[in-house]
């Protein structure tokens, strides 16, 4: 028998940041002598920002039975003002369960997190729980929010799909799809 | 011999009370603070006209040195983010016309047009003759680790 099975998983990029307070300053003015002094006190304030982008959907057009795991994934821009951030990655299943879906039965997968760095990406990393934040990343890019262009993307999400979940589900003329949704946060 | 001795002692006394009338004063200072730099601002430039006065003359030259706390360095924990300095003592009115770049602790001699109104040290009636001028380029501020940086600058002003 011939199973035919393909799906899809779109990505809903999100940026979160905060601004930080400055503290209250005086400067102060010389005094009439030989010499005057005078002082000014400085405060820059650089804002906690983190961006993720170059994110690409994930499709397999059809899936027949022999054929191996799925392993799919699409690199990403991530960039923090910190250089450094954490992930929380979701699931558009069930209580976000990382799961997708033709209507009727349902393939799970699970995801999986490299840090790069840019140059250096690969499809071996930390294992993501949906909805659960991670530990911190390093790597993102400080020198642009665009990562200077896709070949310096510094992060990839893999999603992986084993043989044997692939050839447990049932075949389907409609695709199975997911989103899988991913905050950044910079840390 | 007596006499000379005499006479020494009195223009070492004149110098040393004509010393002590040059007095100089620094006024006008203000914080400089920026708040809220996000990714595609530009650089940051900070101008603030002071007041330069000086019992010496009516433009006479005089020194100043700038001091960074880190030297042009600002600091945040263990980051650090780099500006520069400018002075420019063209004088009221022509302000910006003449900056120029300062090196922490440095100092700078034979700066013109200082205020000699004995009556408005402030420079309240001429207007303020100097200008200090703050930048930190883009590109230190895209390097730059989030966070608040400080520092304090010091400025000595002395006669030349």
């Amino acid at each position: 028998m011939k199973l035919g099975k393909f799906f899809k998983l779109g990505f809903v990029p999100l940026l979160t940041g905060s601004l930080l307070a400055t503290n209250a300053l005086a400067a102060s003015n010389g005094t009439l002598g030989a010499t005057s002094t005078g002082t000014v006190n400085i405060s820059i304030t650089k804002s906690m920002q983190a961006q993720i982008s170059d994110i690409t959907d994930m499709v397999l057009a059809s899936w027949n039975i022999g054929d191996p795991a799925v392993q799919l994934y699409s690199n990403l821009c991530i960039y923090s003002s910190t250089g450094n951030y954490k992930v929380t990655a979701t699931g558009s299943g069930t209580s976000n369960a990382f799961t997708i879906s033709n209507g009727t039965s349902t393939i799970p997968y699970s995801v999986v997190w490299n840090s790069g760095p840019a140059g250096s990406l690969a499809s071996t990393g930390t294992s993501l729980t949906t909805n659960t934040q991670s530990g911190a990343f390093a790597n993102a890019s400080m020198a642009a929010a665009n990562c200077g262009g896709s070949t310096n993307d510094t992060a990839r999400v893999v999603v992986n799909i084993p043989q044997a979940t692939m050839q447990a589900a049932p075949g389907s003329a409609t695709a199975y799809t997911g989103t899988l949704t991913m905050l950044v946060t910079p840390n | 011999m007596k006499r000379l001795l005499l006479s020494l002692v009195i223009v070492l006394s004149f110098a040393q009370a004509a010393n002590a009338l040059l007095f100089v004063r620094l006024t006008g200072m203000q914080d400089i603070n920026y708040t809220g730099w996000v990714i595609g601002n530009g650089a940051i430039t900070s101008s603030q006209d002071v007041c330069v006065y000086s019992t010496l003359a009516l433009g006479s030259p005089y020194a100043i040195t700038v001091t960074g706390s880190g030297g042009f360095n600002l600091v945040s924990g263990t980051n650090n983010l780099a500006y520069t300095i400018t002075w420019d003592d063209s004088g009221p009115g022509s302000l910006g016309s003449h900056p120029i770049n300062l090196t922490s602790g440095v100092k700078v001699q034979n700066l013109q047009n200082a205020n000699f109104n004995l009556f408005h040290d402030d420079c309240s009636v001429e207007g303020m003759n100097a200008r200090l001028t703050f930048s930190i380029t883009q590109a230190a501020m895209m390097a730059a680790p989030a966070g608040t940086y400080t520092g304090t600058l010091t400025i000595l002003l002395s006669q030349t």
